[in-house]
């Protein structure tokens, strides 16, 4: 549905209303971009696009009508923030930045044709087809887990949403010295941080309601980010490291690793075989590109999309972009920040290939900024640069952890404050 | 690892201000000769933080469009050199070069002072 001009202002006030659907965005010689997701990439892409040209058809498919950020979501856990303040719509990418937005699921790609099928048997046109739709889930790597304990008594609430919801109902109303467990994944999956920062926010609160449960974290991984700062912190707050520890730690090299898990006894099984009951078990499930990209055959029988490290144009057909959490793009990590700056510099592509101007070598960052409570944040500073035919790590600085109290509630407030302008940076 | 964890000990041990492990670092220098990128693919490496187009005006972070060219790149030159302490905005500006910073600082100052939620997207000629 459009809006009319006086609908638009209701919405948006005065200022809007000039925004609205961009003179020219609808002629129908322009070029067609098509985003498939309208996650942190596929918006950051639309949004982008039009600030940079303002006559390209710009067409996001995606089958929500809103987006739940994940960035913010571990706080849900704690009461810091409610879903709906990670929620927004798509009414600002239609009205301001002219995007048609269809409400359904991509389904397919006619490469030769240069149509993108959706679950309404729609054929819609591309020139150019961008595609961000996160990714999946690989249940099989636990035995014994599935998508639908994820949706019932076993939530690994790694998209935010229901399970977020559920995941803190479980953990809040478990028997007083109750333990959870976490299982945390094997490396590459979004935002490498987000378990330990799980971890202790549902610590903070613990520690408030039910000061002797436990929190277990199993990990398939080693060691960690932030591993410095979180068990400096954990030593601080949670006694970790003692007897009395709520917080414990277990790397592979300690066989963290779950392999499985038995349901009805409520029990994880390790790679030694180590059967831990736990009152609530959050598995964490290993992550590969989502099934859109499996489906249209972009990922060439790997776990990610294979992209040209330049441009991100699919390794399958350079007509199609692949960006966010989707894309093989090593060294990259795989954050919702890393998505946005991948969109911004694929409009510059797209917007070059317009006009005929060469946008040079990119450099991308990654300044991801996470907490450990709501007294302590910490920082990540990640350049990548596009350098002799690759993308590579020109910076990485991990803020040291630090006893200063000002210090530490101040990077606290800038990574709250990043919560809010990034989304604002996507969606307003 | 290891050159992290030596980091970490001594800077519990000095209680200063903000300062960073450093994992990787390669001088903007390396680079010089690849092509140059426009001072706004630069620039919008900042908005997730400063917003779009530098132009929140009303978040913590300080707004950068409209900022005066000379004053941007003393900051960002002074936050690269370490001689003025901030939270991040060190780590941030170290992988720049001086021509970079000069680039964006000729994006931002051009960019009106005004919040990105009342500014007028292509506007009519
Ligand atoms: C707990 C948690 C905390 C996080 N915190 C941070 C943080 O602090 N900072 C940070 O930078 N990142 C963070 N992340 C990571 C961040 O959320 C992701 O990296 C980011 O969302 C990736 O963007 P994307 O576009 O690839 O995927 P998404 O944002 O997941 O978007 C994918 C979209 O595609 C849609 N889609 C899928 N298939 C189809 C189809 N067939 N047709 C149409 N649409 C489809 C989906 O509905 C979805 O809307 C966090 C993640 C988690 C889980
Ligand atoms: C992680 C968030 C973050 C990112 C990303 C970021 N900044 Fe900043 N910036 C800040 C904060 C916070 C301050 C205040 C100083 C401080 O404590 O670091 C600041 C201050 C500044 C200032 C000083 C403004 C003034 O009026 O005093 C400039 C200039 C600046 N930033 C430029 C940039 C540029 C250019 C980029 C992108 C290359 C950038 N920033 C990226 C958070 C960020």
């Amino acid at each position: 549905m459009l809006l009319n001009r006086r609908d638009v202002l209701k919405l948006f006030g005065a200022g809007a209303a000039s925004l609205a659907l961009p003179h020219g965005a609808r002629a129908a010689a322009a070029p067609r971009l098509v985003i498939v997701g309208g996650g942190i990439g596929g918006a950051a892409l639309a949004k982008y696009m039009r600030i940079l040209n303002r006559d390209i058809h710009i067409t996001v498919i995606e089958p929500n009508p809103r987006f739940i950020f994940c960035p913010g979501s571990n706080e849900v856990l704690n009461d810091e923030v409610s879903i709906d303040d990670l929620t927004v719509t798509y009414d600002t990418l239609r009205h301001r930045y002219g995007a048609e937005v269809i409400q359904e699921r991509a389904v397919e790609i006619d490469y030769a044709g240069h149509h993108v099928l959706t679950s309404g048997g729609r054929r819609v046109p591309y020139d150019w087809l961008a595609v961000s739709p996160g990714p999946q889930f690989i249940y099989e790597a636990v035995e014994g887990y599935s998508e639908a304990l994820a949706q019932g008594d076993f939530p690994h609430a790694w998209k935010a949403g229901p399970q977020t919801l559920r995941l803190k109902k479980l953990y809040q109303s478990m028997r007083p010295g109750g333990v959870v467990v976490i299982s945390a994944p094997p490396m590459p999956y979004r935002c490498p941080p987000a378990p330990y920062e799980r971890a202790s926010f549902m610590a903070a609160w613990l520690k408030r309601h039910n000061p002797t449960a436990k929190i277990l974290i199993l990990d398939s991984k080693p060691d960690f980010i932030f591993q410095a700062n979180y068990e400096d912190y954990w030593r601080d707050k949670f006694g970790y490291g003692t007897d009395h520890a709520m917080i414990e730690w277990v790397g592979s090299h300690e066989g963290g690793t779950v392999r499985q898990l038995d349901p009805a006894a409520h029990t994880v099984i390790t790679a030694d075989g180590e059967r831990i009951r736990a009152d609530v078990i959050n598995i964490i499930p290993p992550e590969k590109a989502g099934r859109f990209a499996f489906d249209t055959g972009l990922t060439l029988g790997r776990d990610w999309v294979p992209v040209n490290p330049y441009d991100f144009r699919s390794r399958k057909d350079p007509n199609v972009f692949v960006l966010g959490d989707a894309a093989e793009a090593d060294p990259m990590v795989k954050t919702g920040y890393v998505a946005s700056n991948q969109a911004k510099w694929i409009a510059q592509i797209i917007h070059g290939e317009m006009t005929g101007r060469d946008p040079g070598n990119p450099l991308w960052t990654n300044n991801c900024v996470a907490m450990a409570g709501d007294d302590y944040g910490m920082t990540v500073t990640d350049t990548y640069r596009y350098h002799g035919g690759k993308i590579v790590t020109q910076e990485t600085l991990i803020a040291n952890p630090s006893h200063n109290p000002h210090l530490n509630a101040l990077r606290a407030s800038i990574a709250r404050n990043w919560q809010r302008s990034f989304r604002r940076d996507i969606f307003e | 690892m290891k050159r992290i964890l030596l980091t970490v000990l001594s800077c519990i041990a000095c209680q200063g201000w903000a300062d960073s492990a450093v994992i990787e670092f390669t001088p903007a220098e390396a680079f010089a000769k690849d092509k140059p990128v426009s001072g706004q693919v630069l620039g919008d490496n900042c908005s997730a933080c400063h917003g779009t187009h530098g132009a929140f005006f009303n978040e913590i972070m300080p707004p950068l469009a409209g900022m005066d060219r000379d004053t941007f790149i003393r900051l960002m030159l002074a936050f690269k050199q370490g001689v003025r302490p901030t939270i991040v905005m060190n780590d941030v500006a170290k992988p720049y070069s001086r021509e970079e910073i000069e680039r964006m600082a000729d994006y931002f100052s051009n960019l009106p002072a005004q919040p990105w939620s009342r500014q007028t997207l292509h506007e009519e000629k």
